[in-house]
Parts: structure tokens; C-alpha cells; sequence
């Protein structure tokens, strides 16, 4: 009866210390690959002010004003004027004669836009 | 008993059990087995402690730690954007270059790393730093920045005691633009690894220790400037400095209803990523490209204050815009203050706005009475340090009236013996026409929009103010700014510059012109300044602010306002006639 009391008792022991020690080098093995992680983390962070700083930089208006003249023949882009205002009014309808559009009829509109672009 | 013996004792113990007669040398037996089994347990700890001694004795030692550090990697300064989240200030990893000159290589090393070194970076003296490479110094910083591919050409010279430190450099990516605002920053607190960034000047002064707050977690601080209109605003400004060959100018672009400051420039300008031990200071300061005019500059802005005179003259009711008054020269003690263009002996309150009348502002100012002139210039913010987030803010002082005596009164009215800054004068203007709301201006993109404001004349007062301002522009002293497409209200100032000498130069003037727009229901004041113009025009040198400022001003609001999203009221009856008619 001892003897079994004493196993009942000491069984417990072992698996409660293996479990510790498991427990123990887990955390340590965690703990690793945090800080790891933070490290990873703060390169990315380091690299992506990188990036953000060259972006900047590159966007920046003068350089853009500078590469909007250089390639003016391309993009005739100009400065923002009052003439450059439109009105909604202006816009076309795509369905200005069937002021009620229905579902069946967008195929041949496609068609024809399709038409057009191999003209 | 030999060991032998007692093995076999032990294996026949634990093995099958055979029966002994004597009790006695059983009992010894087992005494022997325990004792030799708890002498193998201590062997075994022993060992165990032996071993573990020795692990910890030949591996590197490790700070024990219960749980990841805390830190976020971010970094040392945070970012400063525009209203729109553009980056304007950033932060990029550099490095330093230092040397141990004791240990460079003997027999023509120190010689041959500064040569190179002076082949790299061409504002190096190859013989002094030669001359330091073989002094007595032990450690000599030669670089204190120095950019990756500058980094990989040292590496190349191939001498190892050129070092390295790195560093946390801040970069303004868009150079000049809005340098005035932002400052910019040393280095302190240097080591070979690490050094402080510390702002000092500009915003950067302002919030460096906002910035430099870990608590923030790297939030970025967010200007209410916007690049677009920044840009916008800088490139005119200094097309018309360059026009009217002026020494420098400042623009002030506000938001009316919330003292926002949207554009700020001051020309000529600066790269901040060039940094300066300090700013400008002293006599000759206002030349330096470091001066900020916008906000450091005080000036006396001239016939603009005649604004303020009429403004309270309606505002306390002893006049409408209609009314007629003297502008006949009035003598106050030793001066005679007199109109300059067609003297009239009476016109209306409506024409000392719109034609300047210098003597019908001083006679509107004398009425209103000295304690309520100054009350009232108090209440716009003038006369007082102006509590802009712009570090050089706190160092431009206004002058004020010592005494308010009726000389006092009377050339403050038209605008001389009180100077402000230009952002005091956007300020106190966007007050006059917003609806009478004092609006302390910002540099700081607020997000609750709540400003507290304190009305400083009543609504009625600022419509009357509108309509008279608009006719500055329509058909006044403000002609030239009229622009195609959106209305303008405004007004000149050209005042004479003061002498420090004593007195006044008759040749240098500084040009104003304040304005808002849309007239009708003004959204944004800009304030235009050019420190010296003259628009040549044969022989003739004009220098007044309408034919300098005001142009330039009108130039600035056909680009700013679309940029704005204004859209352009000429076009309006148009669509409102098409809404109306239900397309």
C-alpha cells in the first residue's frame, strides 16, 4: 500500500516537472521568436519610412510640374484654371434615349463600343 | 567487503529474495545497499551541478527575461504631414564617419585616407584633414552624415579605421517648400551610435518634444498646410519678387473660418536638410534667406489699417457707409496729414475705403477715441505676440504705441506707428470679413473644427465691410487684382519703409495687399507682401502696392482658387438657370 502511495505520489511529481521543463524552454523558444519578430518588425518599419521618404521625395510638386512639361506632347496636362471647371450637364448619357434603361439592351451597347474600337 | 561482493548482494536483493537465518547481518546488508546508493545520488547531483557550472561558465551570458521587450521599433521622430497626409518631414538611417588616427595604418595611411577621403567629399581639405589624421587626438569625427553611397565609397578606401556610427538623419523630401514653416534640426547629445535629433526652429522647435514623445507611438504631427496650395503659392511669390525686383516677399493664405493657415511662404527660402546652427538674429537678419517674413517680420503695412478704422467707425455706428465726411488735411500738432491722390474736401465713408483717404481715416479714428481704437486693435490680435505654433512667432514683436496721444490715433489709422507680422494682418482681415469672428490663427490641422472665436464687430458691420472691400477691387485702389472668374475683396497698403536711422525712406516701400475671396461669402484671406518692389514702367519706377501686390495677388487667387475647389461664379447663372429650368 505504501509503495503504491508512494508512486500515486511520485508519478505526479515526474509529469508535473516534465511539463515545467516543457513549458519552460516553450517560453524560451516564444520569447525568441518575438523578439525576432520585433526585429523583423522594426526593419520593416525602417524600410517602409524608406520608402515613404523616397516616395515623397518623388512626388514632390516641382519634380512633378518639371516631368508634366517635359511631357507635354503625351499628356497635355495643364494647371488647374477656372476653365477647367465642367458641368455635370456636359456629361453624356449612355442611355439618353430610353430614359429608362433595361438590362437586355446592355450586350449590344457593348457591341458596339467594341464596333467602334475596330474602326 | 569487496565491491564484488556487494554487487552480487545487491543483484540477489533485488532479485529473487532468499531466505536468511540471520536477521542480523540482513539488516546490515541493507544499511550497506542504502548507503551505497545515497553516496550515488550525491555523485549524480554533483555532477549535475559540475556540469551545469561548467555550461554556464563557457556559454555567453543571457539576461534571464520573462516575457518580449516592450520596445515598438519606431522611430526616434515622428513624421510631420500636410493636411492631406503628405509626408514633409521624415526620417531616414544614415551613418557618421569617424577615425581612431592612432590606429590608421603607419607609413602613409593617414596620408592616403585623406586624400581619398577628400576625393569623396569634396568640402574636405585633404591637408587639414591629414594634418588631424596624424595629430594627437585619438578619435576625430570626420563626417557627421553621410548618405549610403558615400558609405560604400569609404568601405572602398579600404582602411579599417575609418568608422562608422549610425545615425537617424531627418530628410525634408520636398527641399524648399515650406521650409520657413518647419525649421528644421540639429544633432545633440552625440555619440559614436546614436545622436538626438532636436528641432530648432519652426515647428520642429514648436513640438520637439511632441515629436520626440515615445508615448505618441509614432503619430505623425499634422499641419493644416496643403502642399498643393503651399506650392502654388511659393512659386508665384517668387515669380513676382523676381518681377518687381523685390528682396524678398511673403504670402498668407488663411481659412476665414477657422484661422487655419493653408499656405505660408516666405521668400527668398532655404533647404532645411542643410542643417543651420540657428536662425537669424540681428540687425541685418530681415536679409537672410533663414528669416521668416511671414511670421518673424513685423512691418508697418500702411493704408491696409484704414481698414480697421472704418471697420469700427461703422462697427460703433457713428456712420454708414454713405455718410459724408471732411478729408480736407487735418493738423495733428506738429503734422499735417493730408491725401496723397485727388484730395477732395469731403467724400463718403464708402470712397475713404475705396480711394485711401488718409485724412478721412484719421478723422473716423479720432472719433472712435483712443481707448476704443486700442481696445479694438487688441481685440484682432494686433499690437500683442502672436500665439502661432511656428517657433520664430514668439520672437516678433509688435510695436505699439507708447502713449496713445491723438498723433497716435491718428498714424495708426493709417496703418504707421503699429506693426504686425503678415500673419497678424490675415488674422485680423479674415476677422473684418468672416462675420466679425476673431479666429487666433494655426499652423495645426484641428480636427474638432470648434475653434473658439470671439466676435469683435457684428455681422452686419463685416457684410458693409465686404461690399466696401469688393469695391477696392471693382473700381478702387485694388483694380489690378481683378480676375476673370472668381471676385476679390482687398486692400492696398504701401507704406514707407522705416529708416533705422530715424524716419522714413522716401524710395523703399514695403507693398500690400490683403484680400478674400469669394467677395460674396469669403472663404480664404490672402495676405501678399513684396519688401522693396518697383514695377518699371519706362521711365517711370511704381512702387505702390496697386500696381504690385495686387497684381500678383489677383495672379495667385486664378491659381489658388480652382486648387481650392472653388468653382468659378461667372459660370454659375449658367448652371443655376439649367437647375432651375429642371435638365
Amino acid at each position: 500500500m505504501r509503495v503504491v502511495g508512494l508512486i500515486l505520489t511520485i508519478f505526479p511529481v515526474i509529469v508535473l516537472a516534465w511539463w515545467a521543463y516543457r513549458e519552460n524552454y516553450e517560453t524560451r523558444k516564444t520569447i525568441k521568436q518575438v523578439v525576432e519578430l520585433e526585429y523583423a518588425i522594426g526593419r520593416n518599419r525602417e524600410l517602409l519610412g524608406r520608402l515613404r521618404a523616397e516616395w515623397a521625395h518623388l512626388n514632390r510638386p516641382e519634380r512633378l510640374e518639371a516631368l508634366v512639361e517635359l511631357n507635354f506632347t503625351e499628356l497635355r496636362l495643364m494647371p488647374v484654371t477656372r476653365d477647367r471647371f465642367g458641368s455635370a450637364f456636359g456629361v453624356p448619357f449612355a442611355f439618353s434615349e430610353s430614359p429608362e434603361p433595361d438590362i437586355a439592351s446592355e450586350p449590344q451597347s457593348t457591341d458596339l463600343v467594341i464596333e467602334d474600337r475596330t474602326q | 567487503m569487496n565491491a564484488a561482493r556487494l554487487l552480487s548482494r545487491v543483484i540477489m536483493f533485488g532479485g529473487k529474495q532468499k531466505p536468511y537465518n540471520n536477521s542480523v547481518s540482513e539488516r546490515r546488508i541493507r544499511r550497506e545497499i542504502r548507503q551505497v546508493l545515497l553516496g550515488l545520488a550525491f555523485m549524480a547531483s554533483f555532477l549535475v551541478i559540475a556540469g551545469k557550472m561548467a555550461v554556464v561558465a563557457l556559454s555567453t551570458p543571457e539576461e534571464p527575461r520573462s516575457s518580449p521587450s516592450v520596445s515598438k521599433a519606431i522611430s526616434q521622430r515622428a513624421d510631420i504631414v500636410d493636411r492631406n497626409g503628405l509626408v514633409i518631414a521624415t526620417n531616414m538611417p544614415t551613418n557618421s564617419l569617424y577615425a581612431h588616427p592612432h590606429l590608421l595604418a603607419k607609413g602613409g595611411g593617414a596620408r592616403r585616407a585623406a586624400e581619398n577621403l577628400a576625393a569623396i567629399f569634396p568640402e574636405i581639405d585633404a591637408e587639414r584633414l591629414h594634418k588631424d589624421l596624424t595629430g594627437k587626438r585619438k578619435f576625430i569625427w570626420i563626417k557627421r552624415r553621410i548618405s549610403p553611397e558615400q558609405m560604400q565609397l569609404v568601405h572602398n578606401i579600404g582602411e579599417p579605421e575609418l568608422l562608422f556610427g549610425s545615425r537617424e538623419t531627418r530628410i525634408y523630401p520636398n527641399g524648399e517648400l515650406a521650409a520657413h514653416i518647419l525649421g528644421g534640426t540639429i544633432f545633440e547629445n552625440e555619440g559614436v551610435h546614436s545622436a538626438d535629433v532636436i528641432g530648432f526652429a519652426g515647428v520642429e522647435k514648436t513640438f520637439d518634444s511632441f515629436l520626440r514623445d515615445p508615448a505618441n507611438n509614432g503619430a505623425p504631427l499634422v499641419l493644416s498646410i496643403d502642399l498643393t496650395l503651399q506650392f502654388i503659392a511659393t512659386k508665384l511669390l517668387s515669380d513676382g519678387v523676381k518681377l518687381f525686383g523685390a528682396k524678398g516677399g511673403s504670402a498668407v493664405l488663411l481659412d476665414v473660418h477657422n484661422g487655419q493657415v493653408l499656405a505660408l511662404v516666405s521668400i527668398p527660402g532655404f533647404d532645411p536638410n542643410h542643417n543651420r546652427k540657428r536662425f537669424a538674429k540681428g540687425a541685418n537678419a530681415e536679409d537672410s534667406p533663414d528669416f521668416n517674413r511671414a511670421v518673424q517680420g513685423v512691418y508697418e503695412f500702411g493704408s491696409v489699417f484704414k481698414v480697421f478704422a472704418v471697420a469700427q467707425a461703422l462697427d460703433i455706428g457713428f456712420v454708414s457707409p454713405e455718410s459724408v465726411i471732411a478729408t480736407t488735411p487735418i493738423r495733428i500738432g506738429k503734422f499735417v496729414i493730408k491725401d496723397h491722390y485727388g484730395p477732395r474736401d469731403s467724400m463718403t465713408v464708402r470712397d475713404v475705403l475705396v480711394r485711401s483717404s488718409n485724412a478721412g481715416a484719421v478723422r473716423l479714428a479720432l472719433q472712435s477715441g483712443a481707448n476704443r481704437q486700442r481696445e479694438f486693435l487688441e481685440n484682432l490680435g494686433l499690437g500683442r505676440i502672436l500665439d502661432l505654433e511656428v517657433a520664430e512667432s514668439a520672437v516678433a514683436k509688435p510695436k505699439m504705441p507708447k502713449r496713445w496721444s491723438n498723433a497716435a490715433q491718428a498714424t495708426v489709422a493709417f496703418g504707421y506707428g503699429l506693426s504686425a507680422t503678415p500673419v497678424h494682418l490675415a488674422a485680423a482681415f479674415a476677422a473684418i470679413v468672416n462675420g466679425g469672428y476673431y479666429f487666433p490663427p494655426t499652423i495645426l490641422a484641428h480636427s474638432d473644427g470648434n475653434r473658439s472665436a470671439r466676435q469683435v464687430i457684428s455681422g452686419k458691420t463685416s457684410a458693409q465691410m465686404r461690399d466696401l472691400l469688393s469695391q477696392v477691387v471693382e473700381s478702387g485702389t485694388g483694380r489690378a487684382a481683378r480676375i476673370d472668374g472668381y471676385s476679390i475683396g482687398g486692400k492696398t497698403g504701401t507704406a514707407d519703409k522705416a529708416n533705422p536711422r530715424g524716419g522714413y525712406y522716401r524710395d523703399r516701400v514695403l507693398s500690400t495687399f490683403a484680400s478674400f475671396f469669394p467677395a460674396s461669402d469669403p472663404r480664404y484671406v490672402l495676405v501678399v507682401s513684396l519688401d522693396e518692389p518697383s514695377a518699371g514702367t519706362g521711365t517711370r519706377t511704381e512702387r505702390t502696392a496697386g500696381q504690385t501686390a495686387a497684381p500678383l495677388a489677383g495672379e495667385m487667387i486664378t491659381r489658388l482658387a480652382p486648387a481650392l475647389g472653388l468653382w468659378p461664379e461667372d459660370e454659375e447663372p449658367e448652371v443655376q438657370a439649367q437647375l432651375a429650368s429642371g435638365i
